[in-house]
């Protein structure tokens, strides 16, 4: 794409995008803690925000040497008897919400621009609607409405389907994925709403290889 | 005789055996030189072939003369030998052939004490009249340039005594030097060229023709062969021929006017040629010529100059010396900055009304810049550049310069042309002036021509920070580094104004909420730090501190409505104290001060803590900063108000993490400290500990700090009763197992640890080892043996070898089999105080490679038992025990026994056991990361293996799912894509359960893993 | 409705589905086409037991060989009395394959397996539908390339010559249908409208244009009504707006126009696109689609034009999308309706007629 469709488009500072609060669980990979441990680590990162803090491999020595007691009174093994019911409390369950959306395409980046989608404002939060019982066993929604820079970019099909094949790669098969442009955002709206929703369509542009081409090279941003 | 048969053999080796001939030649000339013969008897010997009619002959026997004249010394000669062989060979001088030899032999000569000046110009007239270059090869041409530069050297003196003299030289040089094109004889024709123009004076007349033989090869550009036998380079032509043109102001003239007719050319190359080339002119021609010069040759660089674009970066630029030379590889915008310096310089060393002259002129061309906003980038570095060269220059240009943009504006764009192009001028500044040291307080302010401009410029800057929009993050962030730069220019700022830039970065690190501005003030305020410490505690730290509110829940308010939270204060004191040892003090001061006021308050824990981490990370971070006389201080001031803080207080005596992180800091502290004050700390500490609270006979919390205490104390200190107390620990822990708590517990077992391994005589711990029993499998006698065990094995100690056996074959109980395969763990696992770190050695017998040792006694044991055992517990006992290990042994050690150790690790993936497969999947982790050979080899077994451990069970937990992924990503990025194809669809296929996983993270990991393998085979294009 | 059976067939979606005399046929995204013996199952056989013994594996008969397609096989079509079998990929070709002399007591040993007989070539892009006429003479294709190619076979299906390209459709079309008995062919397309196309002599034209859907229509399927009058034809049809309408020929306009009318839309029942829809000989329609959802309608006997949804079997796939319907007859002549799904799996239903 020699020539810009748009050569100057406004640019979010990353700072500026909505993220998930101190989801200190990432950092300290999900070791199942007691809530008042998870709370001072939490302090501890926004003082020092490093694995390699000592405090914290302070913290986690003596978690690990407490833990250190004969069999039956080992926490882990309570379990092992009980049903997995039991570890669903224990493992108490996040549900996917508009966040966790937004976080898998908003570091898509744009197929003109070196800029995340969410950097030139095409996805935001405030755009997104998760509609999911949570069950496991029934359909659940995800509504994306995006908008192009500008309303004559051509690529506004290129980057709906981007954000497809991500959402498709990322939910469970459960969920019903609708992506459209946000009223007024362009000139051939209703067109392109059609082409990104058609199942056929976008299941044929999957097996181009040049398309997937570029597509992955829009995802291969993706954090 | 035996001369004749010299010559003869000589003769018959020419131009076959050359190392002959040279020897030859040399051990005849020798004997010359020593008066074995007359030089005529050779000649003599020669006659024949002189004056034969075969011309062959005729050469050898020249080319044998020449040779050994060549290798006469310069006394042997009388002046009538000299005379008769001078004649002789001007009686050959029309032979062409070999007119080499004849040049190389007049060349000899000339280098004779007995030559005359007669003798010296008859050889000059004959090579101007009867000798023409263009008739002859480079090597015979050579030979007349070796004879003139052998001259010139010679008889600098009769040259200048005599202009006839200098006049037959010079003109002869010309001769020769014409439409030479040979390198090497090159460098000496600009050698000899150079030495005429820069020995004597009253050449004007040759001026131009020395100037057009020098001129006419300009910009040469040469590219040596393969083999050059002389090694000549480009760069040495280039510079010789630079500094020829540039030696004399005679060429001023010619040398300016050919330049810079020369920078019109497009080719970088001669730009670049061209522009070094009239540097160097300038610093040699000096001011007088640069006076009448400079319109013409700024008019020639104006465009360099101008039409560049990278005018940011040359900020630096204007700092290089103009008179070092430049090396090739700099830009030319850089080189024509420099002439600007160069002329600068020399007008202004000159006459400062030169300078203000040439200032004035180039001022009036880049004025209207200003006033149109076009190059002002460029036209505030040629000005800025013009004022680095000394302080005149430097207050003539601000004073003309400033004006035309410093400006009160609120326009951003405005304000962030105008700090821009200030900090040009800074760096002129800072290249007159110098940049400011360590230590300057209460310095005298230098009084320049900025002076008058500092507050407008301060308020310019202030208003740029915190007037601007918290969008404009560029323009804040420039004003920052602005700032910066002023703290760094020598005696410019008074130490009030130094103190407002301070308050400015401190008030704009705690409110902003950028990054790139919170570092920007951070580097800021350390630069700052560097110089003026004093004040950066004053100012900032004393005002951070303060921040920190009384109460618990206290909101902190900053100007504006703004509010700030107590960690990212920390934060910020911990970021930028680091290694400034007042800074570092005052904040552990601070800190504890601001500790004793919350610990007494009500469910304080949690602002406790993060002091404490503050203190902590203070203490580690600096602790090779520290000194003994520092710690020692340190120590006195804080440390009894802290052990009794801790003691008193609940927030921290009752909260785990509080009381050990608090009693590191403590141990930090002692060890840190003057070590002639530990022996009688130890005695205070145990009278505190042991006599007071009594921590011997009833279990208490207090261990902790105590173990902590002690561990930082010099091992030499003398321990009165050590093993007594030893064993009223071990009684204490076995009488009270049962309601002592596993916090408690732990800290007696590293007290254990701590005496045994310090201050215990290591065959008085294994006996006791001994006594044990070691039948008794309660968890605490076994968790008293391992942590004494642990002792004996990080001082790598001879009677550790018994007790890890014991503890091996434990690992096949059915009862506590598990527990102490977790408790391997304890053996090497590193306890922050109490490890062999620089600086503390001397606090501890911890030995560097004890895990080594421990790892190949216990390693080969485990596994040749596991290998024997059928029943799966027992084997997961073995398995944990070993990857407890491994979690902590270095990778080396992992590498050796690698091979053996993967397949035991596949069998863990299938225990029905979390901490088995975490443990051995762990390990396979770190091995995948190293040895792809290996993955690759196991890839078939592995994989299948893996899926499985997705499915979410009570063996699956979300860390066992997460490892799994892990890995499995790892193994897509390091086998072959044959491979990893092959499992694409059904590692995908797999992955889809964890895509509804109840644990976000299991999820996010899920989708990462997929979107590898989605890649794989994929060739992205665009 | 009642499942009997499902079988787990691919590892990725299932488009589409062709039953004829015993033998089931798929296509996938996954570039296999299998065949499975499957018309011994009726509705009795409720017996669990036989369930468990009863594997896929010795149903499936073959698996074609997944070279001859590049990319997804989007379409499948049994040539009528015959075992000659047409798949059309988005590749834009479409394969024709053949078991000559095929006895249904064979079976029992694995000798089956289909031979690739002919590569059609002409489509631009994706071919999205094949189907044969009622008498096997005509193959029609069509594609994204918006044309729908009418082709003559030969008697063995290995000559193809394209006898018409019917160019009207303004958009991709998706399904081509003939009628049961008749030479019409009904077009469904991207554009929202259903085109009838009929033979006036040796060339095909456009008979009229159905207009009533407001989305793609994904699928249409003539009544299947013995009687040979065209006055009583009558179309259904499934479309992305969640809607299934019935339309009905009304004779010939002055410019010897076919007339078409919507007769009825059917009662709501869907909460996606209906990608499938199909008719049986009890008079029966079948809808099914996005929302996984399998409906049923019967037409009131008194009120004709009056249809109620008698049946609405929900999470006929699980939460998975169901891409194709068919109603077929097992060897005991009895009606049975097979669904396909995303989950590459076929589902096996007996549905009571009331």
């Amino acid at each position: 794409m020699s020539e810009f469709i748009n050569e100057n488009p406004e640019i979010l500072d990353d700072s500026q995008l909505p993220t998930r609060k101190n989801d200190a669980n990432d950092l300290l990979l999900g070791i199942s803690d007691s809530i008042a441990n998870l709370e001072r680590k939490n302090l501890l990162l926004k003082i020092d925000n490093s694995v390699e803090s000592e405090v914290l491999q302070n913290i986690e020595l003596l978690d690990k040497l407490l833990a250190l007691q004969p069999v039956p009174l080992l926490v882990s093994d309570a379990d092992e008897n009980e049903s997995t019911d039991m570890e669903d409390d224990l493992e108490e369950s996040d549900p996917i919400d508009r966040q966790e959306i937004f976080d898998l395409i908003a570091s898509i980046s744009d197929p003109e621009h070196p800029l995340s989608l969410a950097q030139l404002a095409i996805v935001n939060l405030n755009n997104i609607e998760v509609i999911d019982s949570g069950k496991r066993d029934e359909i659940a929604h995800v509504i994306v409405r995006i908008t192009p820079t500008i309303t004559h970019c051509s690529l506004a099909t290129l980057i709906g389907l981007g954000i497809r094949v991500r959402l498709e790669r990322s939910l469970p098969s459960r969920f019903r994925i609708v992506i459209i442009l946000t009223k007024g955002s362009h000139q051939s709206e209703n067109q392109v709403n059609k082409q990104l929703n058609d199942k056929e369509r976008v299941a044929a542009a999957c097996e181009n290889p040049q398309l997937l081409g570029v597509v992955s090279n829009m995802l291969s941003t993706c954090k | 005789m035996i001369l004749k048969s010299l010559v003869d053999s000589y003769l018959a080796n020419i131009d076959i055996n050359k190392e002959k001939t040279d020897e030859l030649g040399s051990s005849i000339a020798n004997a010359i030189n020593s008066g074995d013969f007359k030089i005529l008897d050779v000649i003599i010997n020669l006659k024949n072939e002189f004056i034969s009619e075969d011309e062959k002959k005729r050469q050898q026997s020249l080319h044998c003369l020449s040779n050994i004249l060549n290798n006469l010394s310069s006394a042997t000669l009388k002046k009538n030998e000299l005379n008769v062989i001078f004649n002789f060979y001007q009686s050959k001088i029309d032979e062409l052939n070999n007119m080499t030899e004849i040049l190389s032999g007049f060349n000899s000569l000339t280098t004779m004490d007995s030559v005359s000046m007669l003798e010296i110009s008859t050889l000059l007239n004959i090579i101007s009249n009867e000798y023409e270059p263009s008739k002859f090869l480079t090597p015979t041409r050579y030979q007349t340039f070796l004879i003139l530069s052998n001259i010139i050297e010679k008889y600098k003196i009769e040259m200048k005594e005599d202009p006839k003299f200098l006049e037959l030289f010079v003109s002869t040089f010309l001769h020769i030097a014409n439409g030479e094109k040979d390198p090497r004889n090159l460098l000496l024709s600009f050698k000899i060229n150079k030495t005429i123009t820069t020995n004597f004076k009253n050449i004007e007349q040759f001026a131009e023709d020395l100037f057009d033989v020098l001129f006419c090869y300009f910009p040469i550009t040469f590219r040596p062969p393969k083999d050059d036998p002389y090694k000549i380079t480009a760069e040495d032509l280039k510079s010789a021929l630079q500094s020829t043109i540039a030696s004399t102001p005679l060429f001023a003239a010619d040398a300016f006017s050919n330049l810079t007719d020369k920078l019109k050319a497009s080719s970088t190359v001669v730009k670049s040629d061209t522009l070094s080339a009239l540097n160097e002119c300038i610093n040699n021609f000096g001011a007088k010529y640069c006076l009448t010069e400079y319109v013409p040759l700024w008019n020639a660089i104006k465009f360099e100059l101008m039409r560049n674009s990278e005018g940011g970066d040359v900020g630096l630029a204007t700092i290089i010396p103009g008179n070092v030379n430049i090396n090739s590889d700099v830009s030319n915008y850089q080189l024509a900055i420099n002439i600007v310096i160069s002329l600068a310089r020399v007008l202004s060393e000159f006459d400062i009304n030169a300078f203000n002259k040439f200032f004035n002129y180039i001022l009036g061309e880049l004025k209207p810049n200003f006033k149109y906003n076009k190059d002002l980038k460029q036209s505030s570095t040629v000005l800025s550049a013009l004022g680095s060269v000394n302080a005149q220059s430097f207050n003539k240009v601000i004073t003309n310069s400033l004006p035309l943009f410093l400006q009160n504006t609120s326009e951003t764009n405005q304000l962030k042309l105008i700090i821009m192009n200030l900090s040009f001028f800074f760096d002129s500044y800072i290249a007159v002036y110098g940049s400011a040291e360590k230590d300057m307080l209460n310095n005298t302010v230098i009084e320049s021509s900025l002076t008058p401009y500092k507050d407008e410029i301060l308020m310019i800057l202030g208003k740029a920070l915190t007037g601007s929009s918290e969008v404009e993050v560029t323009l804040r962030t420039l004003s920052i580094v602005q700032f910066t730069k002023m703290i760094k220019m020598k005696e410019f700022l008074s130490e009030e104004e130094v103190s407002l830039i301070v308050q400015y970065l401190s008030e704009t690190i705690l409110e902003d909420k950028n990054k790139n501005i919170y570092y920007a003030c951070l580097e800021g305020l350390k630069v700052i730090s560097d110089i003026y410490e004093p004040i950066v505690y004053e100012i900032s730290l004393k005002r951070m501190l303060s921040l920190l509110p009384n109460e618990i829940n206290a909101t902190i308010n900053l100007s504006e409505g703004k509010t700030i939270e107590k960690e990212l204060i920390l934060k910020i004191i911990l970021d930028y104290t680091t290694s400034r040892h007042c800074l570092v003090k005052e904040s552990i001061y601070g800190i504890c001060e601001k500790l004793y006021e919350i610990a007494p308050l009500e469910n304080s824990n949690n602002y406790c803590f993060i002091l404490i981490t503050a203190l902590y990370t203070l203490l580690e971070n600096n602790i090779s900063l520290i000194k003994d006389e520092e710690g020692k201080e340190i120590k006195n001031t804080i440390e009894d108000r802290l052990l009794s803080t801790l003691i008193n207080n609940s927030s921290i005596l009752n909260d785990n993490h509080n009381l050990n992180l608090l009693s590191i800091a403590l141990f930090f502290i002692n060890a840190s400290s003057d070590r002639s004050g530990h022996q009688s700390a130890l005695e205070k500490i145990n009278d505190l500990f042991i006599e007071k609270y009594q921590i011997f006979n009833k279990h208490s919390r207090l261990v902790i700090p105590y173990t902590k205490l002690i561990s930082g104390l010099d091992k030499d200190c003398k321990f009165n009763n050590c093993d007594k107390y030893f064993e009223s620990c071990i009684i204490l822990l076995q009488k009270h197992s049962d309601e002592i708590v596993q916090f408690n517990k732990l800290g007696y077992l590293e007290l254990l640890m701590v005496m045994s391994n310090k201050w215990l005589d290591e065959k008085y711990v294994s006996d006791s080892l001994d006594n044990l029993d070691w039948s008794n499998l309660s968890s605490i006698n076994l968790e008293i043996l391992t942590w004494i065990t642990k002792a004996l094995v990080i001082k790598n100690s001879k009677y550790s070898a018994g007790p890890l056996e014991k503890f091996v074959n434990l690992l096949e109980n059915d009862k506590v089999g598990d527990f102490v395969a977790k408790l391997f763990e304890v053996f090497v696992v590193d306890i922050g105080s109490y490890c062999s770190k620089k600086g503390i050695s001397r606090s501890n017998n911890v030995k560097v490679l004890y895990k080594q040792k421990f790892f190949n006694y216990v390693f080969p044991e485990i596994v040749s038992k596991y290998k024997l055992v059928t029943d799966l517990n027992i084997k997961s006992n073995y398995l944990t025990a070993l990857s407890m290990i491994l979690k902590h042994v270095p990778n080396l050690l992992l590498e050796l026994v690698i091979q053996e150790l993967v397949p035991m690790l596949l069998e863990a993936l299938k225990m029905q056991n979390a901490d088995v497969k975490i443990s051995s999947l762990e390990t396979l982790n770190s091995v995948c990361e190293k040895n792809s050979v290996l993955t690759t080899k196991y890839f078939h077994t592995l994989v299948p293996l893996l899926l499985k451990l997705l499915k979410k069970s009570n063996t699956n937990n979300v860390r066992v799912r997460l490892l799994t992924m892990q890995l499995l990503q790892l193994i897509a990025l390091s086998v072959p894509i044959n491979y990893s194809q092959s499992m694409k669809n059904n590692v995908l296929t797999e992955l889809l359960d964890t895509l509804d996983d109840p644990k976000r993270i299991i999820r996010k990991k899920g989708i990462d893993t997929r979107q590898i393998y989605f890649e794989i085979g994929q060739t992205p294009s665009s | 409705m009642k499942l009997l059976r499902s079988f787990k067939l691919h590892n990725d979606k299932i488009w589409s589905i062709d039953y004829s005399s015993g033998l089931l046929a798929t296509a996938s995204s996954d570039l296999r086409i299998k065949i499975l013996r499957i018309g011994d199952i009726g509705s009795d056989d409720i017996d669990e037991k036989n369930k468990e013994n009863d594997d896929d594996d010795n149903r499936l008969l073959d698996e074609l060989d997944d070279s001859a397609h590049k990319k997804t096989i989007r379409s499948v079509a049994w040539r009528p009395n015959s075992n000659i079998l047409a798949a059309g990929s988005f590749d834009s070709t479409i394969s024709i394959w053949s078991k000559e002399d095929y006895q249904e007591d064979e079976v029992a040993g694995n000798n089956f397996s289909m031979d690739l007989l002919a590569i059609i070539e002409g489509h631009e892009n994706e071919v999205k539908s094949v189907a044969w006429s009622q008498d096997g003479y005509f193959l029609a294709t069509c594609s994204r390339d918006k044309s729908v190619w009418i082709w003559e076979a030969d008697e063995v299906g290995e000559e193809y010559e394209c006898v018409s390209v019917l160019q009207e459709h303004s958009q991709d079309i998706k399904h081509v249908v003939w009628h049961p008995t008749q030479n019409v062919l009904a077009s469904s397309s991207y554009d929202d409208t259903i085109r009838v196309w009929k033979e006036f002599d040796e060339d095909w034209e456009c008979a009229a244009v159905l207009n009533g859907h407001e989305g793609t229509v994904w699928c249409s399927d003539f009544e299947h009504s013995s009687v040979e009058k065209n006055d009583s034809m009558r179309l259904c049809s499934g479309s992305d707006d969640a809607k299934v309408k019935v339309w009905k020929f009304d004779g010939v306009n002055e410019d010897s126009e076919d007339i078409w009318i919507c007769e009825s839309t059917l009662p709501p029942v869907h909460s996606g696109p209906v990608y499938s829809v199909c008719w049986n000989d009890d008079g029966l329609i079948a809808s099914a689609g996005s929302d996984g959802v399998i409906a049923i309608y019967k037409e009131d006997e008194t009120l004709k034009g009056k249809w109620n949804c008698i049946e609405k079997n929900e999470k006929s796939h699980t939460f998975f999308e169901i891409n194709c319907i068919k109603w077929i007859k097992n060897n005991n002549d009895e009606t049975l309706l097979l669904s396909a799904s995303d989950d590459g799996h076929v589902n096996m239903w007996n549905v009571n007629k009331n």
